[in-house]
């Protein structure tokens, strides 16, 4: 019997369009070890986090329920434990949950996502999870299927880490099968629940040698929400390359019982779109040895982000959007919105993603939400998650000090979701990625500049150097008289000067002070590398004072550039 | 506090790993410091939050030159055996503060280090300005 959704997105017209949220949940496997950004990220023991993100005013919130964590031993085993305290709280909070059974995993130790147990263990612990949950509407039974494949039987990152072709089909159509049954067992007891599929959405460049290879990537791109939909058949592009490696009949039985998607789902980041390029020499001078070299068809090539070598030439969102609309005619939510950069660039991308969706609804576009991804932040995607390394991004909330910090773009997503236009200092610019701003212009700024009172020298080229490449205004003063704040009303400063004590800046804050070490004293190593102020053991409390100006906090509303 | 541009341990030693040299550093001598760029971008972006209060920019835990050196290796794409420690080698253990640092990891700002000091080069050597006053 065909599977299909039983009950339809509410219509459009009746509905604005919406902020969903969601913590970065991956729980990923490297050999025999298990990487849970949610423990990374300490949700795990603070369940008063969902407070939290209901006082942004996201409507749904993806949340895990991962088969990883509730049967980690054995599939007779199911500890519901976290869950019973969460999912009804996120109900209670206004929230309607978007449960996710596989986040980029393989299951837990007793399958694989190359094994044959892999798509009924899952259905199993799909319809646990919905027989204690009968209440939840949208699922999301396998997060980003092609990328999770791509990664574990493709690229060998993680486990089962295979790196062949055959075997990212293999575990692709896998995922699609886990997908199929798990909607299917759920809908036996909420026939009403929603299938809301996540993919990463991008494009591949290519120089002229790589056309090929880009044309294979840029079709392989639709491959899961293609076969959900029941449209891998005889005659798709990829028909005959995948069946060619043996796995036509599970096409045929795929197609046959389709399972389309209630909702697509397309998590966009500044670097799905990519460029491969042969001419190496142009990125970075790497070497053809270099692991960010790669073979195709015997052409070395870079694979790198498109919006960093050919910022003129990427899509975008809004036009990736457009494409799936065009080719599904089905609902699209933006799933995943994030962009791993400093503040104002993280509101910057977030600012246009809305805009895109609001635009895209008024041409007739059904985009229904918009998701703050990594609310919690995310570690260690800078390589991967291969490997425990410490690399850290700030989300929406920052943990690292044990509790969630509400950031800049906590505001940013309140003012959205309430229907206010975000404003105040750095927001306002386009971000990096956009060709004008590799550009320098001459313009005339009204917005309140970022102050720097010039002290040492190297500090303070960092910081003129950092609003430059921020498109911050900023003003240089090479002392803060009153008179020069008054007339500059800076909403903010940032004193360069060294060991200066925190004092009035004349508006009535506090300028920040940066007390790095109070000399340089030449150690024994000093003259042989000309070093100039290494801290000794005894001087290593330095700690920076910061505080915005009165003045303008009272008017305040994917990747670093390269 | 170091920057990509001026002299100091961590530049001398890129600078000799790219050009293909062993690096005899000590072992004993503890190492620590805040890269400026990164310490920048941090306050930047707390004066963005909102955020109020004393704050610290100081590396969690301290390293031997030793330690930093080959840590800088690995970030950089050379063999970190090409690091000599010279008067034995300490083990920084018991120097953690506990305290919480708005800094990046470790391979963050080394990874940021190296490709800010390598560029600085690329300019210097074709004869370019590092940064041009901002007024």
């Amino acid at each position: 019997m065909p599977i299909s959704a039983a009950t339809p997105w509410p219509a459009r017209a009746n509905t604005r369009l919406e902020l969903w949220g969601g913590h970065e949940c991956t729980v990923n496997r490297v050999h025999d070890a298990w990487f849970d950004q949610t423990i990374r990220a300490g949700h795990q023991d603070r369940p008063q986090d969902l407070a939290l993100f209901g006082q942004l005013g996201i409507t749904r919130l993806r949340y895990p329920a991962l088969w990883e964590r509730i049967s980690p031993e054995s599939p007779d085993v199911q500890d519901f434990a976290w869950t019973d305290e969460r999912l009804p709280e996120i109900r209670r909070l206004g929230m309607q949950p978007i449960v996710t059974l596989c986040h980029h995993g393989s299951g837990p130790h007793y399958t694989s996502l190359l094994d044959d147990s892999f798509a009924p263990g899952l259905a199993r612990h799909a319809a646990a999870v919905a027989g204690r949950y009968p209440w939840i509407e949208d699922y999301t039974p396998v997060n980003e299927p092609l990328t999770t494949a791509r990664f574990s039987a493709l690229y060998g990152f993680w486990y089962p880490r295979h790196r062949d072709e055959r075997a990212f089909w293999h575990a692709s159509l896998n995922e699609i099968d886990a997908t199929r049954l798990s909607m299917r067992a759920i809908r036996q007891i909420n026939p009403a629940a929603r299938l809301i599929q996540t993919d990463d959405l991008g494009y591949c460049h290519a120089s002229s040698p790589l056309q090929a290879e880009a044309d294979f990537q840029n079709e392989r791109r639709w491959m899961g929400w293609d076969l959900l939909c029941g449209t891998v058949v005889p005659g798709h592009p990829l028909w005959a390359r995948i069946a060619g490696f043996g796995l036509g009949d599970r096409l045929r039985r795929i197609a046959d019982d389709p399972c389309p998607p209630d909702v697509i789902g397309i998590n966009h980041y500044l670097s799905s779109e990519r460029l491969l390029d042969h001419h190496v020499e142009r990125h970075g001078g790497r070497g053809v040895a270099d692991a960010g070299v790669h073979l195709s068809n015997g052409v070395a090539h870079v694979d790198v982000d498109a919006a960093r070598s050919i910022p003129d030439q990427v899509i975008g969102l809004s036009g990736l959007i457009e494409q799936a609309w065009e080719r599904y005619r089905l609902p699209i939510a933006v799933t995943e919105c994030h962009n791993g950069s400093t503040r104002d660039e993280q509101a910057r991308w977030f600012i246009e993603g809305w805009d895109t969706a609001e635009a895209l609804r008024q041409r007739g576009v059904e985009v229904l939400a918009l998701t703050a991804w990594s609310l919690l932040g995310s570690y260690d995607w800078n390589r991967m998650v291969r490997s425990t390394g410490g690399h850290h991004e700030a989300g929406v909330f920052d943990v690292r000090g044990g509790e969630p910090r509400p950031t800049l773009m906590a505001r940013v997503l309140k003012d959205l979701a309430e229907g206010r236009r975000p404003a105040g200092p750095g927001v306002g610019e386009r971000g990096w990625w956009h060709a004008e701003r590799r550009v320098p212009t001459i313009k005339t700024v009204t917005a309140a500049p970022f102050a720097i009172v010039a002290g040492d020298p190297m500090l303070t080229d960092a910081a003129v150097a950092a609003c430059t490449i921020r498109a911050l205004p900023h003003v240089v003063l090479d002392t803060p008289s009153p008179a020069r704040l008054a007339a500059e009303r800076p909403w903010a400063i940032f004193d360069a000067r060294m060991d200066r004590a925190a004092t009035s800046a004349g508006m009535g804050g506090i300028p920040c002070r940066t007390g790095h070490h109070r000399r340089c004293g030449p150690d024994r190593r000093a003259g042989r590398f000309g070093c100039r102020g290494r801290p000794r053991v005894a001087d290593r409390r330095r700690r920076t004072l910061v505080r915005p100006c009165r003045a303008a906090s009272a008017g305040r509303g994917a990747g670093r550039p390269g | 506090m170091f920057g990509p541009a001026e002299p100091h341990l961590l530049a001398e030693v890129l600078d000799a790993l790219d050009e293909g040299k062993q690096v005899v550093v000590d072992g004993q001598q503890e190492w620590r410091g805040s890269y400026a760029p990164c310490l920048v971008d941090g306050v930047i972006d707390l004066l963005l939050d909102g955020h109020r209060g004393p704050v610290s920019f100081q590396p969690e835990r301290g390293w031997t030159d030793a330690e930093i050196a080959r840590a800088l290796a690995a970030v950089a794409g050379h063999d970190p055996s090409r690091i000599l420690p010279m008067n034995g080698e300490a083990a920084m253990t018991g120097l953690d503060e506990g305290g919480l640092s708005y800094l990046p990891c470790l391979e963050t700002v080394l990874e940021r280090f190296v490709g800010d000091r390598r560029r600085c080069r690329d300019w210097v050597e074709a004869g370019e300005i590092l940064l041009e006053a901002a007024e």
